[in-house]
């Protein structure tokens, strides 16, 4: 395995890789095709991707995702109390192995308040954090795109603007990361994400069986080596093969705008309750959210897992590629 | 004797030339129309900068067209030289300053208009008072279609005498502004603060844009003006009221006073 497979560098320098130009023809081609005539679908609660996970899938080796945290813990100096940000895409394989790394190098986790709690009138606890280094694994938990549920957020990064008296460690999702370095006036602090993949580091990390089959993972996941693990188990692809087609579930075009809304929303908070969905988009009708979101469903595009409402790997791509047709405050880490 | 030397411009038209006239106008109109058609179509299908690129292809298709078949059109009828075409404009211009001025004004504006671009289709404009969005160009007047759903055909020679205001100007920005009618005793820094909450939670709101509250003290209160940009300029309204219902419940819960006439009076 490639050591250098997992490299943290600075979110400005996150370039997505570039996509064969054959491939963009073909889903340029699709894409027109769709929009000239958008299918009529029949909504259905059945989903093919909530399907049960398969024995044998492909799963990232841990060890040097954890020794590239450390490799970066490293670089830092640790007597410098200063904030690092990592901002990862959705399905990226650090979401699974940071709160391990944080226990084995005795970061202490910061507590964050209960989603729901957010939204209750009542004021929070002063928030102090660690004086030993602290990590706080996903920002989102401590968010909802609602006036009362910013406030814990907004506190923390108050908090966080003082400088502290020990480094701490901050995991955010892109597209929140995005949202608040555009909405709070530009976040100034030191962000790093992981370098994307490229049709090399596909091979390397055996997520790849061929080098064609490489080039069509790094066409439908751009580079996010979540979404091309998510890829290589859905389609089982041997060495010798030669066509391969790795179908991306579409977003319907019917209520494009609720579809926008909705799966900005999961986007943004990485997946969200019924409930909490209501609440954020509470000026959007809830027949058209329930009926937006079965749509999504049956499409592939967002799956209900846990009693929460998210992005599936499998539509993410298409999800992102949705909101960018439409200028919809994406991003493209 | 004038009647002969007007006859004489002209050339004598025979079958053949005729057939190439209808033939030169049928061309032209069948671009013009589904032009005029299909691009609309498309448009509607595509989003933001795309779509006001697309629809602005219409005005300017028509009038390439229009030319074109007028540079094809004139040689068939006059002899193209230069006392041949000093006449005829002579002969236009005396037709056009008599009966058809104000016609040929809207048309001359029209022209204006394409080029200036004062308005594209897809802009939201006022014009001699009227607010709405532009759907069509056309080569007399321009079309707009206001919040009320009422299409309101306004001659292009507005644009002479009339400023005309352009919310978006051809881009995707549009300011919306939702406004406040507070007490003067209301904490002003609790409501910017809430304020802004909403419109940074409002999920028709374009995150690359500010959110802006100004505050005016009045005579009867205090004017608190939301300023902020919609996605799309379609959705403004349904922004506004997406800022004014939520804004005014979170006042309600923070137990900020609204300024009410009879206060007014009183005071």
């Amino acid at each position: 395995m490639d050591e250098k497979l997992w490299r943290w560098i600075e979110l400005n320098k996150y370039e997505t890789p570039s996509v064969p130009t054959t491939m963009l023809a073909k889903r340029w081609w699709h894409k027109t095709l769709q929009t000239l005539r958008p299918t009529r679908v029949e909504v259905s609660t059945a989903n093919s991707a909530e399907e049960e996970p398969k024995d044998g899938e492909f799963k990232f080796d841990e060890q040097p995702l954890l020794d590239s945290l450390n490799t970066l813990l490293d670089q830092q100096n640790q007597g410098d109390p200063r904030v690092t940000w990592l901002v990862l895409a959705p399905a990226s394989p650090v979401w699974s192995v940071i709160r391990k790394w944080a226990s084995q190098n005795g970061w202490q986790r910061v507590p964050m308040p209960q989603r729901d709690s957010l939204l209750t009138s009542h004021s929070f606890e002063e928030l102090n954090l660690p004086s030993e280094p602290w990590v706080i694994d996903d920002l989102s938990c401590g968010f909802v795109r609602h006036p009362l549920g910013m406030r814990w957020l907004q506190a923390f990064l108050r908090k966080t603007l003082h400088t502290p008296t020990s480094p701490g460690l901050v995991i955010c999702g892109s597209w929140l990361y995005y949202y608040l370095e555009k909405t709070h006036g530009g976040l100034n602090r030191q962000a790093l994400t992981l370098r994307p993949f490229d049709t090399a580091s596909m091979m390397s990390s055996r997520l790849a069986v061929s080098q064609a089959h490489a080039k069509r993972l790094l066409a439908v996941s751009e580079g996010h080596p979540g979404i091309a693990a998510a890829y290589r188990n859905a389609f089982a692809v041997s060495a010798e093969q030669t066509e391969i087609v790795l179908e991306m579930p579409q977003v319907p075009a019917a209520h494009g705008e609720t579809s926008t809304f909705v799966i900005y929303a999961l986007l943004l908070h990485g997946g969200l309750s019924t409930f909490l969905l209501g609440e954020v988009l509470n000026s959007i009708a809830p027949n058209l959210i329930e009926h937006s979101l079965n749509l999504l469903r049956s499409h592939g595009i967002v799956r209900y897992q846990d009693e929460q409402w998210s992005v599936t790997e499998l539509g993410y791509p298409a999800a992102k590629q949705f909101l960018a047709q439409r200028d919809f405050n994406w991003t493209s880490c | 004797m004038d009647t002969e030397k007007i006859s004489d411009l002209f050339k004598t038209v025979d079958s053949n030339a005729a057939l190439r006239v209808v033939t030169i106008i049928l061309i032209a109109w069948l671009i013009v129309f589904l032009s005029q058609r299909l691009l609309p179509r498309l448009a509607n299908l595509l989003h933001s900068k795309q779509r006001l690129y697309t629809l602005a292809l219409i005005p300017l298709i028509r009038l390439v067209v229009v030319i074109v078949a007028l540079v094809m059109l004139v040689p068939i009828f006059i002899e193209p030289t230069l006392k041949n075409m000093v006449a005829a404009l002579g002969a236009l211009g005396l037709a056009i300053g008599f009966a058809i001025k104000d016609y040929v004004s809207s048309l001359i504006a029209g022209v204006v208009a394409i080029h200036e671009m004062p308005y594209r289709p897809g802009d939201w404009v006022t014009i001699d008072g009227v607010y709405g969005e532009v759907t069509h160009i056309g080569l007399r007047t321009v079309e707009l279609v206001t919040p009320d759903d009422t299409v309101v055909a306004m001659p292009h020679e507005k644009i002479w005498q009339h400023a005309v205001l352009n919310a978006n100007n051809g881009g995707p920005s549009l300011m919306c502004v939702a406004e406040f009618f507070l007490t003067p005793e209301s904490n002003g820094v609790m409501v910017k603060e809430a304020l802004e909450q909403i419109a940074l939670t409002s999920p028709y709101l374009q995150i690359h844009k500010p959110v802006v509250v100004t505050v005016n003290d009045e005579p009867w209160g205090t004017r608190y003006r939301l300023k902020a940009y919609p996605v799309d300029p379609r959705q403004q309204f349904k922004f506004i009221t997406d800022l004014s219902l939520r804004g005014k419940q979170r006042l309600i819960d923070l137990d900020i006073q609204f300024a009410k006439v009879e206060t007014a009076k009183v005071n």
